[in-house]
């Protein structure tokens, strides 16, 4: 029987820094991606809106609905 | 062509962007579409709309509450 004697050959794993560095780019858009949905589908929300959307510089006064409170139960 | 291919290059290629660019042009366009709509219907009503007759009731009226009064009777 022949006896063979075989060495395992290492080598360095990429890693997963390597892999998230080349990823980086798509995780920035679907991060955005993400946030306009959540932008989206909370536009009506009114704590959201108050929070986050009156605030936004040029055209928050889109967000900040002034009713004369004679008008409104509220 | 161009055209095409730039937009295949800018906005296709990678689905992060295309996807992206579509949940933000949605948060875009409902808020200029509700502007919009909302600017059209007021000019196509203008003079019957609450802030526009609003001022006029407050004052005391046109005559148009008697005659409602009436109607009731």
């Amino acid at each position: 029987m022949v006896y063979q004697a075989s060495r395992i050959a290492y080598k360095s794993a990429p890693g997963a820094l390597h892999v998230l560095k080349a990823y980086t780019p798509n995780l920035i858009f679907f991060g955005a991606a993400a946030g306009g949905l959540v932008f989206t589908l909370t536009e009506r929300v009114p704590l959201f809106r108050n929070t986050f959307l009156k605030k936004i510089p040029v055209v928050g006064d889109h967000w900040d609905v002034k009713i004369d409170p004679q008008d409104t139960y509220y | 062509m161009v055209f095409y291919n730039a937009l295949r290059n800018i906005l296709y290629k990678r689905n992060s962007v295309f996807v992206a660019t579509v949940f933000t042009g949605a948060f875009v366009f409902q808020a200029s579409f509700d502007v919009g709509v909302t600017k059209w219907y007021e000019y196509h009503n203008r003079g019957k709309l609450w802030k526009d007759i609003k001022p006029r009731i407050l004052a005391g009226g046109d005559g148009a509450e008697d005659e409602d009064e009436e109607d009731d009777e």
